[in-house]
């Protein structure tokens, strides 16, 4: 009979701790699920950040910049060579990248003349790269776009204003 | 009898209060631990991450040169790693980051975070509760990127015998701890000699203007510079110098192809240049930084030529 009640105990304590150790586990997950919660958002943000902080440095970067010293201007004449770079999808730090001329402004996206070289200056769209990710932010900053063009064996620089577009992949959902 | 049976109960039920008790404890002591250690992880993680935006401002644009200091709230160690090939050529560096905890000790290093589009130049770790970040342009006829270089505020950098370019241009950064020596000065820290002549001081880092060199005495390793390339030459550890120096070749071959498509651009109203033929010649991979002095001279050839090109008509 003690026998018996002696085993009833092992098994009540047995379901005892088996029920502690469910307990701790589930708090952990939850607390777990909250802060990995966090760190995704926290990860979206600092890319979001990174895409703000560069874009309004990347007009006047290398691949970018006008031949003349002018800041905040894009040379289109180089971004049309830049269309078929593929390298530079790996370089930059955002998920898509393009220029939208004035031409393009208020346009539908369907509306947009994509440029080519063989198109090139007539066209609104200059698609520098999209690596077509399901959920993403794009900002945008207003930019100086100037191309080579010439009157009566005169050449100059013609300016128009310009929407630079990228866009940061984000995790969430 | 009766007494030797309670006995024994007694017994069984403290061993198992105390195994089932102690082997709780233990899950929760180190399920805690765990959790400390994975969230001070992602902490640093996102310390590297974060610092990784602050290279952005450095952007010189039409700028000469950019600073700034970045301060943490206790002892830090950032370190740096540099790798010149993968993402497409353009190779990428690491960035991870740690702190003081208690004690005297560092912790682990959080992940380390990729940056692809900067070129930074520093030792492979740099210790301060302050870091400078300065950064200068980089050209090679036309401008190839900006040079970022990260130093502790705790070293200072003792020159002697340096230009009045290179004094002008450091000195117009405002940093702390680069001191230019002179008879009054007192300095202690990495003493960079610029002389040949200077024998009463132990250099640690000995630039030769002439031949476009600096001797890092501590590595026993010469890295070759042109250009504003004379400031990561001094500052960076050279294995991250050299990487970098091949990560930069790279790019310099992208924009001459992206300016070779521009000469076809530019033909259509009414422009040419000459630079093609000169300018696809500089092509290609380079084996370390001492082919960057013959490159250099060629460079200069083709810049010539694109300066005396047709008003309207340059490339760059």
């Amino acid at each position: 009979m003690k026998n018996k009640k002696g085993q009833l105990r092992i098994q009540e304590m047995s379901f005892m701790l088996v029920a502690v150790a469910l307990f701790f586990i589930l708090v952990g997950l939850f607390v777990l699920s909250i802060v990995y919660a966090g760190i995704n958002e926290e990860a979206t943000r600092i890319a979001e950040d990174r895409t703000l902080s560069s874009l309004t440095n990347l007009a006047d970067s290398p691949e970018f910049s006008c031949t003349t010293s002018k800041s905040n201007c894009i040379d289109g004449d180089k971004l049309i060579s830049l269309l078929d770079k593929t390298a530079y999808q790996t370089f930059w730090p955002y998920s898509s990248l393009e220029v939208i001329k004035l031409s393009g402004f208020g346009k539908d996206r369907s509306e947009l003349v994509e440029c080519t070289i063989a198109n090139y200056p007539d066209c609104d769209l200059f698609k520098v790269y999209d690596k077509n990710v399901e959920n993403e932010r794009a900002i945008s900053s207003f930019v100086a776009i100037c191309r080579k063009d010439s009157q009566n064996e005169y050449i100059y620089d013609k300016c128009e204003i310009a929407k630079l577009v990228a866009g940061t992949k984000l995790d969430r959902g | 009898m009766k007494m030797r049976k309670k006995g024994i109960a007694m017994t069984f039920n403290w061993i198992f209060a105390i195994v089932a008790g102690g082997f709780i404890l233990f899950l929760a002591i180190f399920a805690a631990g765990k959790f400390i250690r994975t969230s001070e992880q992602a902490l640093y993680t996102e310390t590297a991450a974060s610092l990784i935006s602050l290279f952005d401002p450095l952007e010189t644009g039409l700028a000469s040169g950019k600073a700034h200091e970045i301060g943490f709230k206790k002892q830090s160690k950032v370190f740096f790693e540099c790798q010149e090939s993968g993402n497409s050529g353009f190779g990428k560096q690491r960035i991870s980051f740690s702190e003081k905890t208690l004690g005297d000790s560092y912790s682990e290093p959080g992940g380390r975070v990729s940056i692809k589009d900067k070129y930074i130049f520093a030792e492979s770790v740099v210790e301060g509760k302050t870091i400078y970040v300065f950064s200068k342009p980089f050209f090679m006829g036309f401008k190839v990127n900006d040079l970022a270089m990260v130093i502790s505020a705790e070293d200072n950098y003792c020159f002697y015998d340096a230009s009045e370019g290179i004094k002008d241009s450091l000195e117009g950064l405002n940093l702390g701890n680069i001191i230019f020596m002179n008879a009054s000065s007192d300095c202690n820290g990495i003493n960079v000699c610029f002389a040949e002549s200077r024998s009463s001081v132990d250099c640690q880092i000995r630039v030769d203007e002439n031949q476009g060199y600096v001797l890092n005495r501590k590595e026993g390793k010469i890295v070759y510079y042109v250009g504003e390339l004379i400031y990561p030459a001094i500052f960076s550890s050279p294995d991250i110098y050299e990487c970098n120096v091949k990560r930069m070749k790279f790019k310099f071959d992208q924009l001459a192809g992206i300016y070779l498509d521009k000469i076809d651009i530019i033909e259509r109203e009414g422009c040419s240049s000459n630079v093609g033929v000169k300018l696809a010649s500089v092509l290609g991979g380079i084996d370390d930084s001492r082919d960057l002095i013959g490159l250099y001279e060629r460079v200069e050839e083709f810049d010539s030529i694109n300066s005396q090109a047709l008003s309207g008509c340059q490339l760059w």
